[in-house]
């Protein structure tokens, strides 16, 4: 989304907030500390309670789409997928409840598809080669577990219980083929192996032949 | 509306409080490369030509207090209204402030990422959404229209 940051010919600034509202994202701006839903562009907490932003024209799309209709566009200077830290040297962690895993990138290279099984809940967490984007999915397809495999530009059931293995958009996890069951998405964040060791020192590192304790691996 | 919102477990709370930040979006501002702004402007008006392409805007950096000494609702114990979860310190993800731009061709984006688009005042911009899922706001200035992108 995009707003024009002004709110009663007051130019403003903002930050992240770290609360959601609505399950949706907030803001603060630096001059009252007033707290901002995103959806609603509108301060809910604070001495600008009830002021809003206006929302501006944008649209999402593909790059080269958007270059082919302004092909003097500006871009943004920073790398697509990542924000200066070399993607290689981090693990992926999904975290669900009190329980972790983190998935090292660099084994991500070899399996693109590291399926497991996290505290009862079976996820696939999905490195795409091509792009560097990841993915968590739930592997749960209604009362059916699956497990995955990359397989081109697809996710595919292994194994599969019907005639044909079920396919994937790696994406977006929408059903492909005419498919109407779509994986689902978990959440999950990028961290330094040495500081998921630090701040979940209960968590476990994902591995092809197994878990390992972050407790062992800081010692 | 990031997912990333919801991937910070809630118990690190105290620990960003602690100072403990650890997460890649939560790096010092802009993580963006200084070589748009500065590289091969005139010096005069503060934008920058490139050979047979688009003026680049000049550089912005705003000033922003630390969010500690800002009033914050959530501390100060106002009413919070349903359904209102503070997961993460202020700022834990790091806003851009200082956002740099560049050429079509200065960036090696794939073709088929996603984009947010922006044409304002006859200018478009292009901000990378595999970018936004890690720092989720941008305060930028589109020719004289202060704009903030959020993600």
């Amino acid at each position: 989304m995009v707003h024009r940051r002004t709110s009663n010919d007051t130019e403003l600034v903002f930050g992240n907030q770290g609360a959601l509202w609505g399950n949706a994202m907030t803001w603060w701006d630096t001059e009252t500390g007033s707290v901002w839903s995103q959806p609603l562009g509108e301060a809910i907490l604070g001495p600008r309670t009830g002021e809003r932003l206006e929302l501006l024209p944008s649209s999402l799309g593909t790059w080269s789409d958007w270059k082919a209709v302004h092909p003097d566009t500006l871009a943004l200077d920073v790398p697509s997928g990542a924000d200066g830290f070399d993607l290689e040297q981090m693990a992926i962690v999904v975290e669900l409840a009190d329980t972790s895993v983190a998935v090292p990138v660099p084994l991500l290279r070899d399996e693109p598809v590291a399926n497991h099984l996290l505290d009862g809940v079976p996820l696939a967490v999905v490195l795409l080669p091509e792009t560097d984007r990841w993915t968590v999915f739930s592997r749960r397809l209604d009362e059916e577990v699956i497990e995955l495999m990359l397989d081109g530009d697809a996710l595919v059931e292994v194994d599969p219980t019907g005639d044909e293995p079920r396919r994937f958009d790696p994406d977006s996890g929408l059903a492909l083929d005419g498919g109407d069951q779509s994986l689902d998405q978990l959440p999950g964040f990028t961290s330094f192996p040495a500081d998921y060791v630090t701040f979940f020192p209960d968590g476990a590192f994902w591995t092809p032949d197994g878990i390992v304790a972050a407790a062992d691996v800081a010692e | 509306m990031s997912p990333h919102d919801d991937a910070m477990p809630r118990r690190a709370a105290p620990l960003l409080l602690a100072g403990g930040l650890f997460l890649t979006a939560c790096t010092d501002s802009a993580g963006v490369t200084p070589t748009a702004a500065g590289s091969s402007g005139d010096g005069d008006d503060g934008v920058d030509e490139v050979a047979d392409g688009p003026a680049l805007p000049p550089r912005l950096d705003l000033d922003v207090p630390d969010p500690d000494s800002v009033y914050d609702p959530f501390f100060a114990g106002e009413e919070l209204p349903d359904g209102y979860r503070q997961t993460l310190v202020r700022d834990a993800i790091a806003p851009v402030y200082d956002p740099v731009f560049t050429t079509a061709d200065g960036v090696d984006w794939p073709e088929d990422s996603l984009v947010i688009g922006v044409d304002l005042e006859g200018e478009a911009r292009a901000y990378p959404v595999g970018f936004l899922n890690r720092r989720e706001i941008v305060n930028d200035d589109h020719r004289g229209i202060p704009t903030l992108v959020t993600w």
